[in-house]
């Protein structure tokens, strides 16, 4: 201890330089970490006292559905509660658009195996993934306009169907024809042409009785279809997950982006913010960067520093000192020198943060990055002195 | 008198990667205390890798060193090294950042004299055997001159009292009249101390004031 001390001590220039290297970077980290974590502090006031919400409203149907339902689609009860289901929500409301009144089954068919009555009617989805959709509508609500549901004539023909003219065209089918849809289907009368494309219209009851003869042809409950709502309010826990929760709602297919819009009113929230998030990965990068770079440079530092004490090494070899002995003189030197640097870098980073007001406590990656360093330093200084000795006993 | 470093019989090759020399070749020779010993010869005969050999830093290749009748490979190199030898080289291998006092304390701190006041009191006598005052004593190496610097050499190498002292060319980098005190030093420990004294040299007043003269010539030691 007192040959280490003594080292140090005689040796200065060596040691501040040493001593300087780990202070620097101790107090750039650290620093760095109590700014951010101020930020961070302040950054989470404000998340508590901001809410935000996310809410879904319905696109205009007009020129994609028809007329059905008043160009309107309904948000599905179910998908909203799979939303409200996802960890960033807090709570979720909704208004109800009809109660139990539209009441809807919706079916997509492969219009290439549909026509030509072969057995191609398989439902692939109650979404609207394929080219062409069969929809049925039964009870007339206040909501669904009556002039447009009732040319269809399709509340009391169970066996009616309008399509679309384009198809009619396409497979030669005009009013009064019958079409075979094949899989359970009856022939279907053709009531009517309509402008829409690849639309077939069946009536409600149709689908509702197909339901129950076995086979998974309609894909979404009645139940979930029964009640169609409008004006959906979900409340984030986290505004910062606003963005990121419309996303993941399309994603998982829950309001197609085509059929409603998604809106969050973060944007108070992310201004009020964005400074505060910028210093922060500015900090983040420099402080890896410092890390990274400083973890480099601190290594050429000790290795210099025990290429140093390759001569006092080689002599204290020759007078009989055991390797592990002169090994345990460096380690011990370099942990003197750490803990001095580290322990003033801490000491001139809080002096600096209080003086600026950003507060100062020891955190866990300070203690975290002492640690690393002083591990560094050691694992540094002992693979140089085993390699200096291992060279370095030549007479 | 019964000798106290015996080599029988060794050898030591250094290899590169396509040169291998014959260093040391089939020595065998016993060096007793009370004497004073000198190995010369030209450069690369080995004599300086004789020196290793007996001081542990190298391991022979074949043969044996037996040190007070005990075989050198079956000690720790390091322990035997501090233990029973002083080592005193062409270049000092003075700390330079410690003063004479503490160079000649050093290996007595390491050795466990744990009185700092013992460690001073042993290592101002030898400084003060070997010439040097308290004036020298506080100074660093490079604030001395060659020939004190190597006074101190001595006096280190005598810290723990061993019973043999190596020279590797002591006096190579003094004037005459330094290279004639630490010569003087040395006679002085060999026959009033009675120390064995092995110095390998080129210098001839060296060889002339020891007792017994060996040369080294291709590895081999000739009378």
């Amino acid at each position: 201890m007192l040959y280490t001390i003594r080292n140090i001590l005689k040796t200065p220039r060596k040691s501040i330089a040493a001593l300087l290297g780990i202070l620097l970077i101790v107090f750039i980290c650290c620093f760095g970490l109590s700014v951010k974590r101020h930020n961070e502090r302040l950054l989470g006031e404000i998340r508590e006292r901001t809410t935000v919400t996310v809410r879904v409203t319905q696109r205009s149907l007009e020129s994609e559905r028809g007329q059905y339902i008043m160009n309107k689609h309904p948000v599905l009860i179910s998908d909203i509660r799979a939303a409200g289901e996802f960890d960033e929500v807090e709570t979720y409301n909704f208004t109800y658009q009809a109660p139990d009144v539209i009441r809807a089954f919706e079916i997509n068919l492969d219009a290439d195996r549909l026509l030509p009555g072969r057995d191609s009617c398989e439902f692939t989805g109650g979404k609207y993934l394929g080219s062409i959709m069969i929809i049925g509508l039964r009870d007339v609500s206040p909501m669904l306009d009556e002039d447009a549901a009732l040319p269809f004539g399709l509340e009391s023909d169970e066996s009616a169907a309008v399509i679309s003219k384009n198809i009619a065209e396409l497979h030669g089918v005009k009013t009064g024809d019958t079409i075979t849809l094949g899989n359970g289907y009856p022939p279907l009368a053709v009531k009517a042409l309509c402008e829409d494309k690849n639309m077939i219209y069946v009536p409600i009851r149709l689908l509702e009785s197909l339901r129950y003869t076995g086979g998974n042809k309609v894909d979404q409950s009645y139940e979930d279809l029964s009640v169609s709502c409008r004006d959906v309010k979900i409340e984030l826990k986290n505004p910062d997950d606003a963005q990121n929760f419309i996303r993941k709602t399309q994603r998982e297919g829950l309001f197609d982006g085509k059929w409603f819009y998604l809106e969050a009113n973060d944007s108070a929230y992310k201004i009020e913010t964005a400074r505060m998030k910028m210093l922060i990965m500015i900090i983040n990068v420099l402080v890896t960067g410092v890390l990274t770079a400083g973890g480099i440079v601190l290594c050429g530092i000790v290795v210099f520093h025990s290429r140093n004490r390759a001569y006092d090494m080689r002599i204290l070899k020759l007078l009989g000192i055991k390797s592990g002995k002169i090994i345990s003189l460096n380690l011990l030197e370099m942990l003197i020198l750490s803990l001095v640097g580290i322990t003033c870098g801490i000491i001139s980073a809080a002096i600096a943060c209080v003086m600026l007001g950003y507060g100062f406590i020891i955190s866990l990656n300070i203690l975290l990055l002492a640690a690393g360093i002083i591990i560094l330093c050691g694992t540094v200084v002992l693979l140089t002195s085993a390699v200096i000795l291992h060279r370095g006993m030549e007479i | 008198m019964s000798a106290i470093l015996q080599v029988n019989n060794v050898r030591y090759d250094y290899k590169t990667a396509q040169i291998v020399t014959h260093a040391v070749r089939g020595v065998t020779v016993e060096f007793e205390l009370g004497k004073f010993y000198t190995i010369s010869g030209r450069s690369g005969s080995g004599k300086s890798t004789l020196l290793s050999l007996m001081s542990a830093i190298n391991r022979p290749l074949d043969g044996d060193i037996l040190y007070d009748g005990k075989s050198i490979l079956s000690l720790n190199s390091d322990d035997y090294r501090r233990a029973n030898l002083g080592i005193i080289y062409q270049s000092f291998y003075l700390f330079p950042q410690l003063s004479a006092l503490e160079n000649v304390m050093l290996p007595m701190e390491f050795a466990g004299t744990k009185l700092k006041v013992e460690r001073e009191e042993r290592a101002r006598g030898l400084l003060s055997m070997v010439g040097l005052d308290e004036r020298h004593a506080k100074k660093r190496p490079n604030q001395l001159s060659g020939g004190e610097q190597q006074r101190v050499a001595v006096a280190r190498a005598l810290s723990l009292d061993p019973k043999v002292i190596l020279g590797d060319e002591p006096t190579g980098n003094l004037d005459s009249e330094n290279s004639a005190n630490i010569i003087a030093i040395l006679r002085h420990l060999v026959h009033e101390q009675g120390k064995c004294v092995i110095v390998v040299s080129h210098s001839s007043e060296v060889c002339e004031a020891s007792d017994v003269r060996y040369a080294m010539q291709d590895g081999r030691l000739v009378l």
